[in-house]
């Protein structure tokens, strides 16, 4: 009963004029970077960041949302016409999406990935509801080693699930850490590698890494792919969008398993949209009468990941509502747009800002359907974005960078040091180290190392207490072991093909 | 085989942890009050360098044949965007001296016209209906005010 009072009370938030029309910008502005190559929702929010200072926070924390679940369809657009994905949670769409435009059924493969975003993103925000209240009050119980041990376990699985080397993930987190240092240590007030530039003293912005790492480094490694080949154009009659009833009932199960799965995996750190999509592509494949059809064109194909990759969005966000812990690079920077706009994330969130809390849970229920009946009918028009060349594009995103970072602090230094990050991040990337674990670890770094300074003056220096408290102790060794996993795994199969 | 850009990546790693190793032992790292500004530091540095050395082995004895990169792909790529990122770079220290926009648009001009390919006339309009949009945007939308240079743009 307290859920729907709130959730009333949200939509009285949600769908007021204003935040109406934010939720509306940010499902256009998600769609449209969905489908532009360069850019992704993590790039595209950091960007938008200093634009929202001034602006009511609960309406900048509903365009945000919108972007990130916006961009979750409209990665969907380009692998389905140009079979290359807007993004890395479309690569699965693209196996049946684009044979499905091969076979002229462009219209409805697009129709289909609506529809499953839609189901996905409402099934998702539904679980979100219910389970992110009990959830915050487990929360307020815990102290900086239960803290310390959430974080840990968080920042392990990002290291884990990022990407083919372990090691490169924890090398990335480290660096992120590092990066999290820089300035005056709060308890200590000690200058801390600040390379004696009194520029530094107040420690990096979020801004300018973020813009650095994720929006500069993704055009330079744009700029020097590879051309893309021919564009299978959209239908302009809304009605061949429509997929018929043969194909929905083919849906139907592939939207449940799609829209369970990836809220699941949507909230553990690190998991996030991509994995979501390919695991619910893997089981739709099993449980299907005719896996035979994967592959070939095959609506459920599409449907699964499709629902995955919007539920894993919406997923992503509980941890961050409930413990004030980001579990991907996206919600992280949500995370410092909260911080900004002066909230403390966490548990208490929903009863300090019930507005900005409820608010965001209701708006996502109308962004859902708001995308739904934008999308549909504006396919067309999204495919002809396709058409924006990139020689004006990639400049524009340059310059936009340049001046939203100059926006934060009004520094032409912070301008410089968003080149250098961008420099760096692109070399990341070249080299394959995964961001998202240098960003949380840029984010999470301030707090995990305060909760662990806490953890260890509570206990006269005794890090063993991490093991005594028995939250604390099932979540460290939890984190100890997904780390450890793959390494030994690795051992265990160099000793076995040595015995070979 | 050895993974080039790996070992160079370790090498650059290693004496970044050695950095980070020798700045927090020059801070205190536990005090009355419990752990100091140097503990955390210390621990991050020494799990980075242990792990660059891991790095810089792997690449030198741990790539199979199989693995092996194929690291001529596509240089042309690697120096379009390299290109780019100088070009951005000498834009941002041209801010100090002619202003925001005007850097802009000399970026854009170069990267249409040189990086792109693209005639002179598109370079242009590039450089302009950029210009024009972000002027828009945050000096008449925003209300800010962007960095000026000597010729007060």
């Amino acid at each position: 009963m307290d859920v729907l009072s709130n959730l009333a009370h949200g939509f009285s938030v949600a769908l007021q004029p204003g935040t109406l029309l934010m939720a509306l910008v940010g499902c256009f502005l998600g769609t449209l970077v969905g489908i532009l190559p360069g850019l992704g929702p993590a790039a595209t929010i950091a960007l938008l960041l200093p634009l929202t200072i001034g602006m009511d926070p609960a309406s900048a924390l509903i365009m945000f949302a919108g972007v990130y679940y916006g961009a979750q369809y409209g990665g969907a657009i380009t692998a389905i016409l140009l079979n290359v994905p807007g993004d890395a949670a479309a690569t699965v769409t693209l196996l049946d999406g684009h044979p499905m435009a091969r076979e002229g059924r462009a219209g409805a493969a697009l129709g289909i990935a609506a529809l499953s975003s839609f189901v996905g993103g409402t099934i998702a925000v539904v679980l979100l509801t219910l389970i992110a209240p009990p959830l915050a009050e487990l929360a307020l119980r815990m102290g900086p080693p239960e803290y310390f041990a959430i974080m840990f376990v968080g920042l392990s699985l990002v290291v884990a699930l990022s990407g083919e080397v372990v090691l490169k993930g924890l090398i990335s987190l480290l660096l992120g850490l590092w990066l999290a240092s820089v300035g005056i240590d709060i308890l200590a007030a000690q200058p801390r590698f600040t390379l004696g530039l009194p520029q530094l003293l107040g420690g990096l912005d979020f801004t300018v890494v973020a813009v650095g790492v994720f929006a500069i480094a993704s055009v330079l490694e744009s700029i020097g792919a590879p051309r893309q080949d021919k564009v299978f154009y959209a239908p302009n009659s809304l009605r061949r969008l429509f997929p018929t009833t043969r194909e929905i009932k083919d849906c139907l199960v592939a939207w449940v398993n799609g829209s369970c799965l990836g809220f699941l995996l949507g909230i553990l750190p690190g998991a996030g949209a991509t994995i979501a999509s390919f695991i619910s592509y893997g089981v739709q494949r099993k449980i299907s009468r005719q896996p035979e059809r994967f592959g070939k064109g095959a609506p459920d194909g599409v449907a699964a990941p499709e629902a995955a990759n919007n539920a894993a969005a919406t997923g992503a966000l509980l941890p961050l509502l409930s413990f004030g812990i980001p579990g991907s690079g996206t919600t992280a920077i949500m995370l410092s747009g909260l911080l900004m706009w002066g909230f403390r994330p966490g548990p208490m969130l929903m009863v300090d800002a019930p507005d900005l809390f409820w608010g965001l849970v209701a708006s996502m229920y109308i962004g859902n359907v708001v995308l739904l009946i934008m999308n549909l009918p504006m396919i067309p028009i999204f495919a002809q974005v396709l058409r924006v060349p990139k020689f004006a594009l990639y400049p524009f995103i340059f310059g936009l960078s340049m001046v939203a970072t100059f926006a934060v602090s009004e520094r032409v230094f912070d301008v410089v040091l968003m080149v250098v990050f961008g420099f760096a991040g692109y070399l990341i990337v070249r080299q394959k180290f995964p961001l998202a674990p240098l960003i949380l670890g840029f984010v999470l770094g301030p707090m995990m190392e305060r909760s662990l300074r806490q953890t260890l003056q509570m206990n006269q220096n005794d890090l063993a207490v991490l093991f005594y408290r028995p939250i604390s102790a099932v979540l460290v060794t939890l984190g100890i072991l997904v780390i450890c996993a793959p390494v030994l795994g690795s051992i265990l199969k160099h000793r076995k093909r040595a015995q070979t | 085989m050895v993974k080039r850009g790996d070992l160079v990546t370790s090498v650059i790693l290693v004496a970044l942890s050695l950095y980070i190793l020798t700045s927090s032992l020059g801070w205190s790292y536990f005090s009355q009050n419990g752990p100091g500004p140097g503990y955390f530091p210390f621990w991050y540095g020494l799990l980075l360098l242990l792990l660059a050395i891991v790095l810089g082995l792997r690449s030198v004895v741990g790539v199979r044949r199989d693995q092996a990169p194929n690291e001529a792909e596509d240089t042309s790529g690697a120096w379009r965007s390299l290109a780019s990122c100088g070009a951005l770079a000498v834009a941002t220290l041209l801010i100090y001296v002619i202003g925001l926009m005007s850097s802009f648009a000399l970026l854009a001009l170069f990267l249409v016209r040189f990086i792109f390919g693209r005639s002179m006339k598109e370079a242009f309009v590039v450089a302009l209906v950029g210009s024009a949009v972000l002027y828009l945007i945050f000096e008449v939308g925003l209300g800010m005010q962007l960095p000026v240079g000597i010729w007060g743009m």
